[in-house]
């Protein structure tokens, strides 16, 4: 799958634009990390890429392998805050993934389907959150609970995950098992695009750069092609 | 966590001297327009110890017939505050501006706040005009008053819960049910729960005051004593009120103990 943002235009308040004509492609199977100063719109663009906030002008499509746009694309959308529900399970968090294809007044009721309970113990045993299942989400650590939106996204099928400054309030040490995650899951063809203003983050965890400034995409490339010290040039 | 020392600043009062004594004025030709410095009202202030006396020693006879009605008041400060969580919770939810857009947000948000300014006992009065006296138009009184209030509450809760919380759900496109079901409501609850008993609190209180326009409970009495000049029986009354405010307030701060981390 890819997602592509074709000359985007967004501003809050007109006729302050944000984004001014921003151009890139988030794919399935890889990395991109999204590169920018505080304020530079890093946020604004994953949330329009995400689907919360409409262009202004522009384009967002999201096509499969074919070429054929597809109507529902696989999307999972990380925010700064992790976004998990503090006051429910784990659990409860990942099963929220499964709600989109199991509408209806059972979910609404708190019952899933047997085969989604077993699914989402599958992938929490694969995240290393085995057996946590029943703790609350507001009582775990970041590392847990960012893996605990990883396997939302993953219940959820997402082929692409979008994450805002997934790793910014992380430990380091924390940051290169959480990114270890991440890269294990790419090899599976899930594909990330992840906001950073670390440009160390970049050679090592990254298949591709986009740099964010003055509401566009200044450079895009392969992240093996560059070096932080390009990257905090163009900054 | 390190506090830095910085210098302590003059209390000053929020507000100016010429402000407080021109509310000190205006306080005061208030009283003396209201007559509280006339001579004849002044005299009669001089009634009081007498009509303490006059309350001494309580009544014990009508006890039992004070406790009935206000357990009934009780009752109908229980009925009303479930029935006012009831429609809040959804009116509350269709009043939240994360889930639903000002066409729906802002008539109903008009609406409960206009009900809100009813207070519980001219509602009541409108409901012993349309179904007779007794605890039903107190019941109804009350529920429509407190829905007004605690949808009020209620949807600045719901509309204080994290958004990106709430976005990144949206993203899934699960619906707004499943939104309300798996985001709002949990992450209000503790609040909901709060709120709702703080409610039944306040109602005990309010509904005491219900039997004043023929609406069941206590008011009934304590009106009724002090037309007909029974002190005696009105300190007993007070007192059958006094007792029952305190233990529904603490039986509701041991469910807020029991339910609600700190
Ligand atoms: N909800 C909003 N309403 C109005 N303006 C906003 C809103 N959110 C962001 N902005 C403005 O849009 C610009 C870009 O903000 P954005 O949050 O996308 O930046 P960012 O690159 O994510 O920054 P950071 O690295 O600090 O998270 C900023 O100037 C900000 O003030
Ligand atoms: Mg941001």
């Amino acid at each position: 799958m890819q997602l592509k943002l074709e000359g985007v235009w967004f501003g809050y308040r007109n006729p302050v634009m944000v984004l001014r004509g921003v151009d890139v492609v988030f794919r399935s199977g890889e990395v991109t990390m999204v590169l920018g100063r505080s304020g530079s719109g890093k946020t604004t663009l994953l949330k329009v890429a995400a689907g919360l906030l409409r262009p202004s002008r522009g384009r967002v499509i999201a096509v499969d392998d074919s070429g054929e746009p597809l109507s529902r694309p696989k999307i999972g959308y990380i925010p700064q805050g992790i976004g998990v529900v503090g006051n429910m399970t784990v659990m409860e968090n990942v099963l929220l993934g499964a709600l989109d294809r199991n509408r209806g007044l059972g979910t609404l009721l708190g019952r899933f389907p047997r085969e989604e309970v077993e699914r989402a113990e599958e992938i929490l045993e694969q995240l290393g959150l085995g057996g946590m299942e029943n703790e609350l989400v507001r009582e775990l650590s970041g590392g847990q609970r960012q893996r605990v939106a990883i396997a939302r996204s993953l219940m959820h099928g997402a082929e692409l995950v979008l994450a805002d400054e997934f790793v910014s309030q992380l430990d380091p040490l924390t940051t290169i098992e959480v990114l270890e995650l991440i890269r294990s899951l790419k090899a599976r063809g899930i594909g990330f695009a992840i906001t950073t203003h670390d440009v160390h983050l970049v050679p090592r965890y990254g298949d591709k750069v986009a740099v964010l400034k003055d509401g566009k995409i200044v450079m895009e490339r392969l992240a093996s092609m560059t070096s932080p010290e390009e990257l905090v040039e163009a900054l | 966590m390190t506090t830095t020392p910085h210098p302590v600043r003059g209390q000053r009062p929020p507000v100016g001297l010429a402000v407080q004594l021109a509310i000190a004025v205006v306080t005061l030709s208030l009283l003396i327009r209201f007559g509280a410095f006339d001579p004849a009202v002044v005299a009669r202030f001089g009634n009081l110890p007498a009509f303490v006396a006059g309350m001494l020693p309580p009544d014990p006879r009508p006890l039992p017939t004070l406790v009935m009605s206000m357990i009934e008041t009780v009752m109908i400060a229980f009925a009303g505050t479930s029935i006012a969580v009831a429609l809040s919770v959804p009116l509350a939810l269709l009043s939240t501006r994360s889930l639903f857009g000002d066409a729906v947000t802002v008539p109903l948000r008009f609406v409960l706040s206009v009900i809100r300014t009813v207070p519980s006992i001219i509602w009541a009065l409108i409901f012993v005009v349309t179904v007779g006296f007794g605890p039903l138009a107190g019941v109804l009184g009350t529920a429509m008053y407190s829905t007004g209030y605690l949808s009020k509450l209620l949807y600045e809760a719901f509309d204080a819960v994290d958004r990106e919380v709430l976005e990144a759900i949206r993203v899934m496109r699960v619906g707004k049910l499943a939104e309300m079901r798996y985001v709002v409501l949990p992450e209000a609850a503790n609040y909901v729960l709060s709120q709702s008993l703080f409610m039944f609190e306040y109602n005990v209180r309010a509904s005491a005051i219900l039997g004043l326009v023929g609406a069941g409970g206590i008011g009934f009495y304590i009106l009724a004593y002090v037309q007909v000049l029974d002190y005696r029986s009105l300190s007993t009354a007070l007192i059958v009120l006094l007792a029952f405010v305190l233990a529904v307030d603490f039986v509701s701060s041991r469910v807020r103990k029991r339910f609600l981390p700190d």
